[in-house]
């Protein structure tokens, strides 16, 4: 190799000018690299195992029968029914909430585990638009998964009713409907614990505390007073189901917030943790300690 | 001698300026009030393990916030990340890489993540990765590369968006000789186009081809800084001086006498001499005196002692030992 | 001869018994432990229930105490299967469980992270006696905050209590023994297998807890939509709490048990996990490095 040759033969590097065209494009790069991060390596299988769970749990309750020899899911409003609670209880509270934890606090804690957060770091990016594109990256791997989830589960539901319910069903509505519910709140749980797991994934060296002390909080949060219940999501997330479900024994029983303040509260968090990320970042000190 | 304060002015925006830097983590000491500029040209940061060498470093790239003072690269904070870290490139010490991610996709995503557009990245890393001879392997992953091509992997990550300055935390480790032939040509001929390169190595033959100057840093503190003629006469120590001669000899006996002269040996060959003096200045010209007069045939005649070696042995092993 | 031959000579001496080979690990495993003051801390605190229900025994049998607070007797429960059941085994289950999710996850994930397994084993170790090494620390932990205490508390009940108290139940002596440490080695064992296949400690705790939050989950839903004691087979606290009121014969009305679990599925279930993990484990050990 000869170095006066390469200087020679250099070729002219393209200047940067920092603006929202710069911007758009360094967002776009890091969304699709972190994007391919979070879905397609190895990392997502344990998330591919969580998501498929649900699907199989629905699709055998689709063939099984009860006790009585009838199937478990006796008529289709009953399906519904059960659906919510598989929801709600499986899909939210489980795969949503674990899913979202590993996805989003592997954005920067992975990363500096890995210890590579360095590059990002090094970097002519500003870090708004670093955290920003690795949430979008986040949020679209997490929506894709857990709501395909969603969606082949509540698809699932029909199967002892078989082709012409679905039809009959998607045509007068209420499938549908109900449908673009569950996907919407799958959404807004995404974006809710994954901004949350993205800022305690910065905060905490350790990240098992955050998500033990956040599922603590959201497994109680039925026999929380008024006033604490409205700093958990899940109130603002059950708020929004479809089907309505009976409170467990001692809850605390109170109205759901109207949908648009679930929806609101859920952007205003999102903004918040994005923020407090956002900050945390710009004061990371990059030191690998051992874990 | 005190360190020379850095004026808020002077030299800025050409420069990498460190003003009263200090970095202290809990009770340890990583550097303690840091003066310097380094100016375009090659700079060898030199120290014992655990000197501050890499602290130094990753407060000079942003990596690391200092507990006081502040840092300017070319006249830019790094809190202005565009602007500070499009002009920077980083070599750090670190051998860790995104997992799963091959040679090629590593300064590709670089570049697209610096906002370059996909023809732009991809001609930048195929030059990057020609600079650094690793085309043929670009396709394998990192994880898959020795430790010499995992260096200079690193070396083109750094250098693929052509920063105006290097900083290269002992970028030759794990290199063949051929290699480090050719990375040390690269920075010579990045320096020579008016870039800084800034070089931490413990390899001190290799600072001594490699540096215009040096920085010293001992504990966390600065010991010396600059060419090493200059930091060499500042010692205060006897000068070494290596005459080769027919007459070494006559030499030898003539120049014994002379007051500030203090030490002579003569070489195993019989054909030089070593000279110690405390006064290079009156001994040259005594020396030529004695030439003129006596008719000796000089070969050569030069400092013997003018290298990153003896510095480094002067102000920092004989002070450890000293202590 | 003034000058020797200097190459290397193999050790030709005797070696140590294999245990004590083993209790090498053991020794360097738990200092290791004990480097965490949070951990110290915890640890410490683990005795605190065994205490305080040595304090409730005790004032339970001093009627001069308890009439001085003008308590009436009538109304304390009967210290007797479902006492320890309720006020001993399960806190201590729950320690345990904190206890392991601590520290389980850590002990092997660096060793693999650091290609030390390796080293481990070009020595007179194999992968049986360093896997028994480590469980060795959390089986001794374990005991410390569980079963042990158990005993001591159900002797002084014994020696308070008199006749023939110990002979009417002799079976909560195996009931602890046997419940704590099954729940200490299934746990241990599925820590160690989570942690030989993750790279990082952090991420290997995250997954001990998901797994134990999810199979609780898990189980729950499949109870609703099926029926039955089939989702008690995913969730290990429920096999558990089946496999306590077994064993001390306790009153299941003063527990919350979901699940109508056979004693046998539940015994399965921990054989399973158990054997699950050690398998995992004996394929996840090797005495050499893969390089991907």
């Amino acid at each position: 190799m000869n170095t006066r040759e390469l200087t020679a033969q250099s070729m002219k590097v393209p200047q940067l000018i920092p603006g929202f065209s710069l911007w758009f494009r360094q967002l776009m790069a890091i969304t699709r690299i972190e994007f391919v991060k979070a879905l397609l390596s190895r990392r997502a299988l344990s998330c591919y195992g969580l998501a498929l769970i649900p699907v199989l749990l629905l699709t055998i309750s689709g063939f099984q029968k009860n006790d009585e020899d009838l199937p478990v899911f006796e008529t289709i409003e009953n399906a519904r029914q059960i659906y919510a609670y598989v929801y709600s209880t499986l899909i939210l509270g489980g795969v949503i909430f674990l899913g979202s934890a590993a996805i989003f606090t592997s954005l920067f804690r992975g990363e500096i585990l890995d210890r590579s957060i360095h590059y990002y770091v090094l970097t002519p990016v500003r870090r708004e638009v670093l955290v920003t594109a690795k949430f979008l990256a986040g949020l679209a791997s997490a929506f894709i998964l857990f709501g395909l989830c969603a969606g082949i589960c509540f698809l699932a539901l029909y199967i002892p009713f078989g082709i012409e319910q679905i039809i009959s069903d998607l045509s007068n509505g209420i499938a549908m409907q109900q449908l673009e519910q569950y996907l919407g709140l799958t959404l807004l749980a995404c974006m809710g614990y994954g901004a949350v797991f993205m800022a305690t994934g910065l905060l905490f060296r350790n990240p098992l505390i955050p998500v033990v002390v956040i599922a603590g909080w959201e497994l109680i949060h039925f026999i929380l007073p008024p006033a604490l219940k409205v700093f958990s999501i899940i109130y603002y997330l059950k708020g929004l189901l479809p089907i309505p479900l009976d409170e467990r024994p001692l809850a605390v029983l109170v109205a759901p917030p109207p949908v648009w303040i679930s929806i609101s509260g859920m952007l205003g968090l999102c903004l918040l943790a994005l923020g407090v990320t956002i900050i945390l970042l710009k004061r990371l000190e990059v030191r690998y300690t051992d874990e | 001698m005190n360190q020379p304060v850095v004026n808020q002015s002077e030299g800025v925006g050409d420069n990498i300026v460190l003003r009263d830097l200090s970095k202290f983590y809990g009770d340890v000491l990583g550097v303690n009030r840091i003066n310097l500029k380094l100016e375009p040209g090659i700079t060898g940061l030199v120290g014992p393990n655990g000197a501050g060498k890499s602290t130094l470093m990753n407060l000079i790239a942003g990596l690391n916030s200092p507990s006081r003072g502040s840092v300017e690269v070319l006249g830019v904070k790094p809190s202005r990340t565009e602007k500070f870290y499009s002009q920077l490139g980083y070599c750090t010490q670190y051998d860790s890489f995104p997992s799963g991610i091959d040679g090629y996709d590593f300064i590709r995503n670089t570049l697209l993540i610096h906002g370059y557009d996909k023809s732009a990245a991809e001609a930048l890393t195929q030059q990057a990765l020609q600079q650094v001879d690793l085309l043929k392997a670009a396709n394998r992953p990192v994880d898959a590369y020795s430790k010499g091509m995992r260096q200079r992997i690193k070396l083109a990550q750094a250098i693929c968006h052509t920063p105006q300055v290097l900083i290269l935390d002992e970028p030759l480790n794990g290199l063949d000789p051929m290699a480090r032939a050719q990375v040390i040509a690269l920075f010579r001929e990045f320096a020579d186009a008016g870039n800084i390169v800034l070089i931490s190595s413990q390899i001190l033959h290799e600072v001594d081809l490699i540096s215009d100057r040096v920085v010293l840093l001992n504990s966390g503190y600065l010991v010396a800084e600059g060419d090493l003629t200059h930091i060499q006469s500042e010692t205060g120590e006897p000068m070494k001086i290596f005459i080769r001669s027919s007459h070494a000899n006559d030499i030898a006996s003539s120049v014994f006498g002379l007051e500030h002269v203090v030490e002579v040996q003569l070489h195993y060959d019989g054909e030089g001499l070593f000279v110690r003096s405390s006064d290079a200045d009156a001994f040259f010209l005594a020396l030529n005196g004695k030439v003129m007069a006596e008719g000796w045939h000089i070969e050569s005649i030069g400092p013997a002692d003018e290298t990153v070696e003896a510095v480094y042995q002067h102000l920092i092993v004989e002070q450890q030992v000293a202590t | 001869m003034a000058i020797f031959q200097k190459a290397y000579q193999g050790y030709a001496g005797e070696l140590t018994a294999p245990l004590q080979r083993t209790l090498v690990i053991f020794r360097y495993a738990l200092a290791d432990v004990f480097q965490s003051r949070i951990f110290t801390a915890f640890f410490l605190l683990c005795f605190l229930p065994s205490l305080l229900l040595l304090c409730v025994i005790y004032t339970y049998y001093n009627l001069e105490l308890l009439m001085q607070f003008e308590v009436p007797i009538e109304d304390f429960i009967a210290i007797d299967g479902t006492f320890f059941a309720l006020f001993m085994q399960y806190p201590q289950m729950f320690l345990l469980f904190v206890m392991i999710m601590s520290i389980g996850p850590t002990m092997i994930s660096p060793d693999l992270r650091n290609n030390a397994m390796p080293l481990y084993l070009s020595r007179p170790i194999n992968k049986a006696s360093y896997i028994f090494g480590k469980l060795l620390v959390l089986l001794f932990l374990g005991s410390l905050i569980s079963w042990i205490p158990s005993l001591i508390l159900i002797f002084l009940q014994a020696y308070l209590a008199g006749d023939g108290w110990l002979i009417n139940n002799l079976h909560l002596l195996a009931a602890t023994v046997v419940t704590s440490l099954s729940w200490i080695v299934s746990l241990s064992l599925l820590a160690f297998a989570i942690s030989a296949s993750v790279k990082w400690k952090a991420v290997a705790r995250l997954f001990f807890f998901a797994f134990y939050l999810f199979g609780s989950i898990l189980g729950e839903v499949i109870k609703a939509v099926f029926g039955g004691w089939g989702g008690g087979l995913v969730d290990i606290s429920s096999a558990a709490e089946v496999l306590v009121l077994a064993m001390y014969d306790a009153d299941a009305s003063y527990m919350e048990s979901s699940m109508e679990m056979p004693i046998w599925a539940a015994a399965f279930m921990f054989l399973a996990v158990s054997v699950l993990a050690a398998l995992v484990l004996t394929r996840r050990i090797r005495a050499f490095q893969v390089v991907s």
